[in-house]
């Protein structure tokens, strides 16, 4: 008995298109949009220091070596970066025209008055050149002090200022995945809260008060604990393929990298599953109202996944420091999370605590929903 | 009228819609139009880097540097000892770097080390992460000299210090002679309300001419005695009333929160928005001709205006979609309606009036005519094959 209502579940829940729209059809509408949207932008991050192009004039018959400066930046550095690409120009108006048309960001000009940096906007690169020009009039400062205090030690100082001395390193965590991963991360949890329609589906066949359906399984001589176990696995198995094929088109048609091992991808995608479907059979189960059991699980499932990062990837992160129960209570915030840590970090104790929470909620989801499902009577129907 | 007042009722089933969507664009529109516009520069100033700093040496020397960095950046709380959160801080913008001074780090820069005195965390090799790493290097470079060269510990960081702030006055000169990429407050605001608009409308008026195709309502209808002329036009009319309604308050919102910031564009980026209506209604037509089922509907909505809004430069600027994207985007209806706020922003207020806006309007007003005619052919299938 309990298979045969396992496949009929699986077959009445597969033929409800809009259903098949929503947890199948419109995932990998969004991963598409997200891939076409941040698919450059996680190939190739825009916030990443790109080479800038700069001009430079020398009103001067001779540079005092501000030129000799700007030829050394333009050089590849040892950590690979080449900070500046020169661009000369006899005049200023040529240099001002090529800046108008954006073929340089600002230009140099060097003159009797010193080095002047020109440029069109505020803005980090402007910062960056200007900072170029500081450095080069620094140097000299240095040296005119140390000269003024301390005479013999000016060629030592000379050599020091000169050197490429590092003072500081990067900490490295080994795994750089792109920061917009984030919103496929809340995409899949997205994709797992979209199951609590299936199991409020699956409940409004079963409750006499809701349908035609309803009243034929309230009175058919079987226990009403193995339809609603049947019906509700058979609801995980179809949220599970659902979710397996998106992380597929994910990973393996867009080809973007998740960075979580697909096993482990795998037992999260059946723990989102099995998540969204016991959140779905709570409120299934307290809920009366036909508008209601469509809308209430729709903005259940859209509030949650915008406080776990789906529409703002920063909010997360603002709530960790703000208020951080509201992470480990909402279902969407705690998947991302675990594919957030184990892509960055590995199975840490997060990782492990976060999966425990899920579990924890499954059960909880599914004792509260059990109570009010149990021994139910109709005044009248 | 019973036939338009009833329509403007059963309106009051998609309130919660209506009022969800609405929410969004009034919080969502307005933070991100305020991150989003710029003004001319006139003056240079420099761009900040927000970096959290964790000093565990509390030394002379850890403390000149956090004194320079507090007086020339913008220095926050880690809020963290534990590095892995705060590289979790960095990667998700709380702030741009984390500066972590060690324990020896006074002692190893006396002793004459320069290799790996401080360690921090940033979100790849950003253009931020660049400058203050720049900035550090040039601070401790100064102070290392200093020290070699016989300065005490105190002199060095004096005179680093005196150094800088001398330095700062050394400034870039602006030139900014163009009007272009300068982003006003009503850009940013009717660019968002691009996603927003349409999915209020479309959900609303399809869901609302869905009621009217059920079965019962439908034969009720049918066998009133309204004539089929003025029953039809009731409904356009309702129709109308309803997204215009709506339009108006996005309109009259946008102009609210935009008092402080107004540039005379208000009522070009008006038109605009009429223009982004009948599309809205056109779609929303197109919708209800495919399905009377709410979720459908939903659905339909949800898919193309969301999908759209990633292609046509919502949600993402499309300086950052590849060409191809770009070109497929020329096929879509909101890439007009963004082409059209891009050339208001773009374009002196005399010289807006002018034959690319026109363009672009009719093109609007092609797309809104094209989804109405697939509706009624929709509609008209779907009658003559009784589906």
């Amino acid at each position: 008995m309990f298979i045969r209502i396992f496949t009929y579940s699986l077959k009445n829940l597969s033929r409800k298109y809009w259903l098949v729209g929503w947890n199948f059809i419109f995932p990998l509408v969004l991963a598409t949009a997200f891939f076409l949207g941040f698919g450059n932008l996680i190939k190739e991050d825009p916030d990443t220091f790109q080479t800038l192009e700069v001009g430079y004039v020398n009103e001067l018959d001779e540079s005092a070596g501000f030129d000799q400066v700007l030829e050394e930046l333009s050089e590849e550095n040892d950590e690979g970066t080449t900070v500046l690409n020169l661009h000369t120009y006899s005049s200023k108006d040529d240099a001002v025209k090529a800046m108008n048309n954006g073929d340089i960001k600002g230009f140099y000009l060097e003159s009797e008055d010193g080095v002047e940096t020109i440029i069109i906007s505020n803005g980090y690169d402007s910062t960056i050149m200007n900072e170029i020009v500081r450095e080069y009039d620094n140097y000299t400062d240095v040296i005119t002090q140390i000269a003024k205090d301390h005479p013999e030690k000016v060629s030592d100082a000379i050599d020091a200022i000169t050197s490429e001395n590092s003072f500081i390193s990067e900490y490295n965590f080994g795994n750089e995945n792109s920061q917009y991963i984030q919103y496929f991360y809340a995409l899949l949890a997205m994709t797992s809260l979209f199951s609590s329609w299936i199991s409020t589906a699956i409940l409004d066949g079963m409750c006499a008060n809701m349908s035609e359906m309803g009243k034929r399984v309230e009175c058919a001589p079987t226990s009403k604990f193995m339809s609603i176990t049947a019906s509700l696995l058979a609801g995980v198995l179809l949220q599970i393929v659902s979710n397996i094929i998106v992380v597929i088109y994910i990973q393996y048609i867009l080809g973007i990298n998740l960075g979580v091992p697909m096993g482990t991808m795998i037992l999260l995608c059946t723990i989102g599953s099995a998540l969204g479907i016991s959140t779905g059979t709570l409120m299934g189960s307290v809920i009366r109202n036909q508008r209601l059991l469509v809308t209430v699980p729709l903005f259940f499932t859209m509030i949650c996944s915008f406080f776990s990062g789906l529409m703002w990837g920063q909010i997360k992160q603002i709530i960790q420091y703000n208020c951080p129960i509201i992470n480990k209570i909402n279902p969407a915030a705690l998947l991302t999370n675990a594919m957030y840590v184990r892509s960055t970090y590995g199975a840490t104790a997060e990782f492990h605590q976060d999966v425990l929470i899920m579990c924890g909620m499954i059960v909880g989801c599914i004792i509260v929903a059990s109570i009010f499902l149990r021994r139910r009577k109709y005044v009248s129907l | 009228m019973s036939v338009f007042n009833a329509i403007l009722k059963s309106t009051k089933a998609c309130l919660v819609t209506i009022i969800v969507y609405f929410s969004v664009f009034a919080l969502f529109g307005n933070i991100s139009a305020k991150a989003t516009a710029t003004t001319k520069d006139t003056m240079f100033e420099d761009s900040v880097v927000k970096v959290a700093i964790t000093d565990n040496d509390n030394s002379a020397l850890s403390q000149g540097l956090v004194d320079y960095l507090k007086e020339t950046q913008n220095v926050v709380d880690p809020q963290t000892t534990s590095l892995v959160e705060m590289n979790d801080n960095v990667r998700f913008l709380i702030y741009d770097y984390a500066l972590i001074i060690p324990e020896d780090f006074s002692e190893r820069a006396k002793a004459g080390e320069t290799e790996d005195l401080l360690e921090f965390v940033a979100p790849g090799a950003t253009a931020p992460q660049f400058l203050l790493t720049e900035k550090i290097r040039t601070y401790m470079q100064d102070v290392m000299v200093y020290l070699n060269s016989g300065y005490s510990e105190e002199e060095a960081i004096a005179l680093t210090k005196e150094n800088m702030i001398k330095l700062s006055d050394t400034k870039a000169t602006v030139m900014d002679t163009s009007d272009e990429n300068h982003r006003s407050f009503y850009t940013g605001m009717f660019t968002f309300n691009g996603y927003t608009l349409l999915m209020i409308l479309c959900i609303s008026i399809s869901s609302v001419l869905g009621f009217t195709k059920d079965k019962d309502v439908k034969n009720r209808i049918s066998v009133s005695g309204m004539h089929f002329k003025s029953r039809n036009f009731a409904t356009i009319a309702a129709v109308f009333c309803i997204g215009f309604i709506i339009t108006a308050a996005v309109v009259l919102f946008v102009a609210l929160m935009g008092m402080a910031d107004t540039n005379g564009k208000l009522f070009f980026y008006c038109i605009n928005v009429l223009a982004l209506m009948l599309i809205g209604m056109g779609m929303a037509y197109m919708i209800s001709a495919i399905t009377t089922n709410e979720n459908i509907i939903n659905m339909i909505t949800n898919m193309f205006v969301l999908s759209m809004s990633f292609f046509c430069g919502v949600f993402i600027d499309l300086q950052f979609l590849s060409p191809s994207i770009v070109k497929f985007a020329h096929f879509l209806p909101l890439y007009w309606y963004t082409a059209t706020i891009r050339l208001i922003n773009d374009t002196p207020i005399d010289k807006i009036l002018g034959k690319t806006f026109f363009e672009y309007l009719l093109i609007e007003l092609l797309f809104a005519g094209l989804f109405f005619a697939a509706g009624l052919i929709i509609s008209k299938k779907k009658e003559q094959y009784a589906v």
